[in-house]
């Protein structure tokens, strides 16, 4: 019993539902694109400056999930993988497309959607810091996006994003300086759309 | 808001409550069908940065190599003819009379 329960505990578990979509199961396959796909479409929006774009690279970001499952070992958390897949995907099709212009964000209407309810308020508030982070330079917001949502350390990021670690470092304060003070900014900062 | 310690609290990536989670479920089904599909002919929609980070690196590596050898090999190879030319043409240097038709 004392050899069995140390084994048990470093042995990688990978979750049934998981395992059998990594089997090609199509049922579980589109179970857990279905589960994460509030998860990948967040974290996407996260780190674009435009509604648009969200869709598009989220439907990438699934199929790139999809065709790498087979490399999934249950090392950690399935849901930290798929953010890791999806934060390099999305960070490279930004690199790709260069979508760094300073155009108007246009705001698509099926992510605007919003209700009286408790839910709604929360909803639009996602929305406001959304909108503070579009104020950010695409590069300090990715620092800032992989750090503070996936708890990735500074030499993690400097490794993932091929920049030296004190880059990372003065990206991260100033996104964090950045922040402070267009939250508190003055009238700009205001919803005005 | 504050930020550092409640930035984890106001960029949530699970529940219903983040910035783009609103999808309708007609849309969500499209997505997905349409990525089960492009991954069942297993496109790859691009490479992630740290493998094509290393893409090219082969290649850099093979050239660093191959050019000096190259190089090196081609003026052995040089130096070689030109060493074998210059005793073939001037055999009187190492006191061997020249034959008569030698110039023909």
């Amino acid at each position: 019993m004392l050899l069995v329960v140390p084994l048990a505990v470093a042995l990688p578990s990978i979750l049934p539902r998981v395992r059998a979509a990594i089997d090609g199961d199509e049922t579980a396959r589109r179970e857990l694109l279905t589960e994460i796909l509030p998860r990948v479409r967040n974290l996407v929006r996260y780190l674009v400056r435009r509604d648009d774009d969200t869709d598009d690279i989220t439907q990438d970001a699934l199929v790139t999930v999809l065709v790498d499952l087979g490399g999934y070992r249950g090392e950690g958390k399935f849901e930290a993988w798929v953010d890791r897949i999806v934060a390099r995907l999305t960070i490279s099709r930004i690199k790709k497309r260069r979508f760094q212009s300073q155009r108007d964000t246009p705001y698509n209407s099926d992510l605007m959607l919003a209700s009286p309810s408790h839910a709604g308020e929360e909803f639009l508030y996602r929305r406001q810091i959304v909108r503070l982070l579009d104020a950010l330079p695409l590069e300090q917001r990715h620092v800032l996006v992989l750090h503070h949502v996936l708890d990735m350390t500074v030499p993690e990021i400097a490794a993932e994003l091929g920049v030296p670690v004190e880059t990372v470092r003065s990206r991260l304060r100033l996104a964090k300086s950045r922040l402070r003070t267009s939250e508190w900014g003055g009238p700009d900062n205001q919803e005005s759309e | 808001m504050t930020h550092s310690p409640d930035l984890r609290q106001s960029l949530p990536l699970d529940g219903q409550i983040g910035p783009a989670t609103r999808i309708s479920r007609a849309r969500a089904k499209k997505m997905i069908d349409r990525a089960v599909t492009r991954a069942a002919v297993g496109e790859r929609v691009t490479s992630p940065l740290s493998i094509r980070r290393w893409r090219g690196t082969p290649c850099v590596v093979a050239i660093a190599f191959a050019l000096p050898l190259t190089l090196v090999a081609r003026c052995t190879a040089r130096e070689g003819v030109s060493s074998a030319r210059s005793t073939a043409v001037s055999p009187k240097a190492k006191g061997h009379p020249q034959p008569p038709n030698a110039r023909g």
